[in-house]
């Protein structure tokens, strides 16, 4: 599959560069042979950000994301798209595709006890049951598990869900329906497995085990072992890992340090071999992008886009929300928000890989739309069509958009953009995130920011929220035909699936309920000393293989 | 004075309770709250943290709950950070965030106070106008400024103090700056102009008629009478130092409890919105009580043992 | 004594006029002396000054504030321009656009990049069908090490390493911002905001802070430590909690909200300050003399104690210009008061602060109108000070 869709980035990565400071860019440093490192290798690393929690079963950010990849394993590994075999070194799906045997390796905790598949049906287990109040929760809606949804509704009890140890080193999962990306799923947080000892204990409450050193019994390439709130933790090697051979790093010292100058300006004089995407400040990264090959792009699945609320008179007309959406000029809005995002003409984002292993975002092609201003004429027209030639007669509305500067620079380009192209006044309103989230779910509002990032690698993460009486369906979209398609690829596997699929974002760019802005991407600061490190295609960094050559 | 001290006392506890009970009323009646998130969360799962962290229960009996809590000084669990204690996140924070404030209400009270005097006795002098000038800019360019400029020169460019946290002692002179630097300018002016009305009083001419030595009538009679604006402004502004800035804290990465104060609002933390604001509150009307002490001890005309009607 | 010397006053004459200066109003005279003061003047003439740019500024304009032009982004006040042809004058932004720049300092337009070279780090760009190579390589890669300049414009086979001159922006004066809005236009018409944000915080400062504290300190007693109180609550309630709640409770109602907002909780440091002056002087020879006298209470306050605590007073309310506009843009932020694109001095600082390191002049300019205007309103009030004082009125 293609793993990486900036041809050009791509080539960058694999260009072996030398170490150029940002801001001085005389000094040249010489290329030090690699020689073997004298004392424990360490790596420095900003993550950001305190995650909330770093319990596998209770995490539900990509902070907590990020250091539970190098600190856990699931069943499988996912790198970039691959699935790799982890704890389980193989597995067999049954004819039908509904039961899925796992084949454990032998492997140990972080405290040299054995890990069986036991602790996978606990771990499990503990993540859905509604008393331990995961956050993630909802994920087991999409994993067609039999009963865990129920189970997490606490409708079932835990014992009636399709999972089970058949023996110490067999876990069996059957599923309702065959579905595609139920593997790559298990190497998720939430699928990782615990360790019940240290759960259970009085002193780990509430996923405080994890931080406590003494109780965070990890099974992944590090443990934790030392945290503290608000400033970083340590993570070293786990010498019971079961590649712990391959790991190359001894000691990771993390950092939660939020202000992206100041990360930056740690990362440019040397204290930190890695930074992720909220530590760099925005408006270097056109530079970076240019002359920094310590700079990586990668896609991330998600999409950002603004609701129409449908349940408005002035929405009514299809013709209305395609010239708005026809209006404005993605490619120009990218190159200002610079960090390599892709205009979006559909709501689904390059990196799934449909049945025939092409790209669905680029099969999908743009549904008509040009990416710059070349479809404003058409807007025009489509307006005037619609009874309002150039704008005139046309209700104002406001556009609405949570409190962040980002969010502020995009809504004011598309609201110069539909006044310049189109002669529709828009007036921006901002608010704080939490009440911003009760107004759109209220449907109080005209027009409304979203942005949307899925957690598993199929377009069904996506397209499904715009099924009627989804929880994130904003813009109250409500298409039967569309609710069919959609219901038809979640029943479905393979090219059904895919074909359901295609389908269902033909009808929606069709009604175009919303205005796809852009996909998002992730990106990173690596020091060239830092080699051999991996992403997971949902986001979470791998450092399992990684190793830092100074 | 001690009756007064005792009865004071007591007002200020009753005062930061009634605060506690504002916030925590406010903070219930704003939308949002701590599980609010974008993903759904189940509803059976919903129901679990609501009845886990007591939000389930009317208003009131949270509130009285909260209130028994914190009358032993239990300020709950965090929502933010699960499986932490408030407690814990402000004996963990605060002694960084403390260290900054003392030190930038030390850097204040030993500059801004000298600093003014001076200038006031050199009115209209070059000395005069570049104090002057100083603290116009200092109360002009916003601490963000200071802050993120500060790390850009001496940590970037120069390389003399480290890049973020509190690691070394001359670590701590960005954020003392970065955080000193409104109030500095603010007391140096405050200090002068209060300086200058202290000088034309009949009592400071008398003194210096009655052939008394400069510095005896600077030092005895005139500053001590114009610090009386100075310990208004410095009271309220120690308590909010000790607690801390969210901007200062956050550009310099000190790991201390003034992020807390944007933060905590902005995930609906009420445990930790309510801990730091009585935190703060705390703070605040014990510096004012002390500033009301000060008066009286620096002008004794200024009295408060009888309420005056 | 000769009686000779001394004449009759003819009857005719009723009024003697006397050698005396007229007798003036405690307002005029401190007009009168207010007018002497040097400094004061250059202040209300600074004053003056921007107050007439914020309210007329903007009809000498042809852009207005939210006229983007996205090619033209970030370019800064003063510009390098390289000179490839005859009439061919470019400039390269920080983020690698090249812009055609009259020798003057006009933008006429932007060169579109029709090659991309990462590896080599060299883009190519077009004009009139002709090739614009940039090469940046220089002092990058390993092999372009040690040159004195960072990137060269090859055209037509020649390649230009030096620049032509500097050149002052013309069609950006104060340079232009993250969406090619002209900053000058927007510091003008950000002055309208922050002005009237000034004007409020130092009325509300005046009208409630003056009054409530002195009433507070000179009444005290119960009635004080009640008053405090309030005071006490007001300050310690976190200022996000209390805008997002009024943001819920009236919504948002523009400038005005936004004002109800500041006007509520800025009073407080003032009225603490008042408060202290009056404490102490409440007991001077002076006013125990005007009590005597049976002086009212609201005399004794507004004629005797104010005017005598006007120092802090004045310098308290002009140090607070700053932390006025720049609380307006953090309420702002938050989602009170004008929305984007309109922005005031504060917001337009707060947005530069993103881009400090690259594009330090889109903080330069409103923060320099933010000093300009403090430092008039502070040489005015050092000069109403000294006028106002009823000490001075003597002399």
């Amino acid at each position: 599959m293609k793993k990486r869709l900036f041809p050009a980035l791509a080539a960058l990565m694999l260009v072996p560069m030398l170490f150029i400071s940002c801001g001085n860019k005389t000094e040249a440093v010489t290329e030090k042979a690699a020689e073997p490192a004298a004392g424990p290798v360490v790596m420095n690393w900003n993550l950001a950000s305190d995650p909330k929690t770093i319990d596998p079963g209770l995490n539900g950010a990509s902070d907590g994301g990020d250091v539970l990849s190098n600190t856990f394993e699931g069943l499988v590994r996912e790198r970039s798209g691959e699935v790799f075999p982890g704890i389980a070194k193989s597995w067999d799906v049954s004819e039908d595709g509904t039961v899925i045997t796992f084949h454990l390796r032998e492997s140990k905790w972080s405290d040299g006890s054995d890990l069986t598949a036991h602790d996978f049906v606990y771990g499990w287990k503990r993540a859905m049951d509604p008393a331990t109040a995961s956050e993630y929760g909802w994920i087991w809606h999409y994993t067609n598990v039999v009963n865990a949804e129920a189970a997490n509704n606490g409708e079932v009890s835990l014992d009636e869900v399709g999972i089970r140890a058949v023996d110490d080193m067999t876990f069996e999962v059957t599923l309702s329906a065959p579905t595609d990306y139920f593997v790559s799923l298990t190497a998720f947080y939430h699928f990782m497995p615990v360790k019940q000892s240290s759960v259970e204990d009085p002193a780990g409450a509430d996923g405080a085990w994890a931080r406590t050193p003494a109780l965070a019994v990890s099974n992944g390439a590090f443990k934790v072992t030392s945290y503290k709130v608000g400033d970083g933790m340590t993570l070293e090697k786990n010498e019971n890992y079961w590649n712990a051979d391959k790991v190359g790093i001894d000691k990771i010292n993390v950092k939660f340090i939020d202000a992206a100058s100041t990360a930056y300006n740690a990362y440019v004089a040397g204290e930190f071999d890695f930074l992720s995407n909220t530590s760099i400040p925005p408006t270097e990264i056109p530079r970076l992008i240019a002359e920094n090959p310590e700079f990586y792009v990668f896609p991330l699945l998600g999409t950002y886009y603004y609701n129409f609320n449908m349940d408005l008179e002035m929405w009514q007309d299809v013709r209305v929300r395609k010239a708005l959406a026809y209006a404005i000029d993605r490619e120009k809005i990218v190159e200002v928000t610079a960090k390599g995002e892709v205009a979006a003409a559909g709501f689904v984002p390059p990196g799934f890989p449909d049945h025939e292993g092409n790209d669905f975002f680029e099969t999908a092609g743009t549904y008509g739309v040009s990416l710059d201003s070349g479809s404003v004429e058409e807007a025009k027209r489509l307006l005037a069509e619609a009874g309002y030639p150039n704008g005139e007669g046309f209700p104002k509305f406001t556009l609405m958009y949570n409190t962040s500067e980002g969010h502020q620079l995009v809504a004011q380009m598309v609201q110069e953009m539909w006044k310049t192209n189109l002669g529709i006044e828009c007036t921006l309103e901002n608010q704080e995130w939490a009440v911003f989230q009760d107004t759109r779910k209220q449907g109080d509002y005209e027009v409304s920011r979203g942005g949307w990032l899925t957690d598993f690698l199929d377009p069904m993460g996506l397209l499904a929220i715009f099924v009627d009486g989804n929880d994130y369906n904003d813009p109250n979209y409500n298409n039967p035909a569309y609710n069919a398609a959609m219901a038809k690829a979640s029943s479905t596997y393979g090219a059904e699936h895919y074909e359901a699929l295609y389908e269902a974002q033909d009808i929606l760019m069709n009604d175009m309920p919303i205005v796809p802005v852009y996909h998002y991407t992730d990106y990173f600061l690596s020091s060239p000393q830092v080699k051999g490190w991996d992403r997971s295609m949902l986001g979470a960094i791998d450092f399992t293989t990684a190793t830092v050559v100074r | 004075m001690r009756n007064y001290f005792v009865r004071r006392l007591f007002y200020s506890l009753l005062t930061v309770i009634l605060i506690a009970t504002v916030t925590f009323f406010m903070m219930h009646s704003i939308p949002g709250g701590p599980f609010t998130r974008e993903k759904p969360v189940p509803p059976e799962i919903m129901r679990v943290l609501n009845e886990k962290y007591k939000l389930d229960q009317p208003l009131y009996m949270q509130y009285l709950d909260y209130m028994k809590g914190l009358a032993t000084f239990n300020l709950g669990p965090s929502f933010s950070k699960i499986g932490i204690t408030v407690n814990e996140l402000i004996v963990t924070g605060f002694p960084a965030t403390a260290t900054v404030g003392f030190l930038a209400s030390l850097l204040i009270v030993a500059l801004g106070i000298p600093f003014g005097i001076i200038s006031a006795l050199k009115q209209n002098k070059p000395v005069d106008y570049f104090v002057m000038f100083m603290a116009t800019l200092g109360v002009t360019i916003p601490s963000f400024v200071i802050a993120t400029m500060f790390i850009y020169f001496f940590s970037g460019k120069l390389g003399w103090v480290p890049p973020f946290g509190l690691s070394s002692p001359v670590s701590y002179i960005g954020p003392v700056v970065a955080l000193a630097g409104y109030s500095l300018s603010f007391v140096t002016r405050l200090t002068r102009s209060s300086m200058l009305e202290v000088l034309r009083q009949d009592y400071v001419r008398t003194a210096r008629a009655n052939g008394l030595r400069e510095w005896s009538v600077i030092g005895k009679h005139a500053v001590k009478n114009a610090l009386i604006p100075v310990i208004t402004y410095m009271g309220p502004t120690i308590a909010a130092l000790m607690t801390g800035s969210f901007v200062v804290e956050k550009i310099f990465a000190i790991p201390g409890i003034g992020r807390y104060f944007v933060e905590s609002v902005n995930n609906r933390d009420y445990t930790v919105i309510m801990g730091i604001t009585v935190i703060f509150a705390a703070f605040y009307v014990l510096m004012v009580l002390l500033v009301d002490m000060a008066y009286a001890l620096i002008d004794p005309r200024i009295r408060f043992e009888k309420e005056s009607k | 004594m000769d009686s000779k010397q001394f004449e009759f006053v003819d009857k005719s004459v009723k009024e003697i006029p006397e050698k005396m200066r007229p007798s003036l109003t405690y307002w005029q005279d401190a007009w009168r002396r207010l007018k002497n003061h040097k400094l004061a003047m250059i202040g209300l003439a600074g004053v003056t000054l921007i107050v007439l740019i914020a309210v007329f500024g903007p009809m000498f304009t042809t852009l207005s504030y939210s006229d983007q032009n996205l090619d033209y982004a970030n370019v800064p006040p003063r510009m390098d321009i390289y000179q490839l042809d005859e009439d061919l004058y470019v400039f390269l932004t920080t983020d690698y656009k090249v812009l055609q720049i009259s020798k003057d300092g006009h933008i006429l337009g932007r060169l579109p990049r029709t090659k991309t070279d990462a590896i080599k780090k060299i883009y190519t760009y077009e004009y009139e069908g002709e090739a614009v190579a940039l090469d940046f390589s220089y002092n990058l890669l390993k092999d372009k090490q040690g040159y004195p300049y960072d990137f060269s414009f090859t055209y037509k086979g020649t390649e230009y390493t030096e620049p032509y001159k500097k050149v002052q922006n013309r069609t950006y004066p104060f340079g232009s911002d993250i969406l090619g809005r002209d900053l000058m236009v927007r510091v003008i018409y950000g002055a309208r905001i922050s002005l009237t944000v000034a004007l409020v915080a130092s009325l509300v400062n005046l009208f409630i802070g003056v009054v409530y504290g002195s009433i507070s300190g000179f009444e005290g007693g119960r009635t004080d430590g009640i008053m405090m109180r309030i005071v006490d609550i007001l300050n310690s309630i976190p200022l996000v909690l209390y805008v997002i709640l009024i943001m819920v409770l009236v919504g948002n109602r523009g400038l005005w909200t936004m004002i109800i907002a500041l006007g509520s909780v800025y009073w407080v440091v003032m009225a603490r300050l008042v408060r202290g002056q009056v404490l102490s002087l409440k007991n001077q020879e002076f006013v125990m003399a005007a009590r005597a006298l049976g002086v009212s209470k609201g005399h004794i306050i507004f004629r005797h104690l104010i005017p005598n605590a006007l120092g802090p007073i004045i310098v308290s309310m002009t140090m607070m210009i700053p932390s006025a506009v720049f609380t307006e843009a953090f309420i702002g932020f938050i989602g009170l008061g004008v929305s984007a694109p309109m922005a005031s001095w504060g917001t337009l600082a707060n947005d530069a602060l993103q881009g400090l390191l690259s594009y330090p002049y889109q903080l330069f300019y409103p923060s320099m109108a933010i000093a300009l205007t403090m430092l008039s309103f502070n040489f005015l009030g050092d000069g109403l000070r000294d006028a106002l004082d009823p000490r001075l009125r003597k002399g």
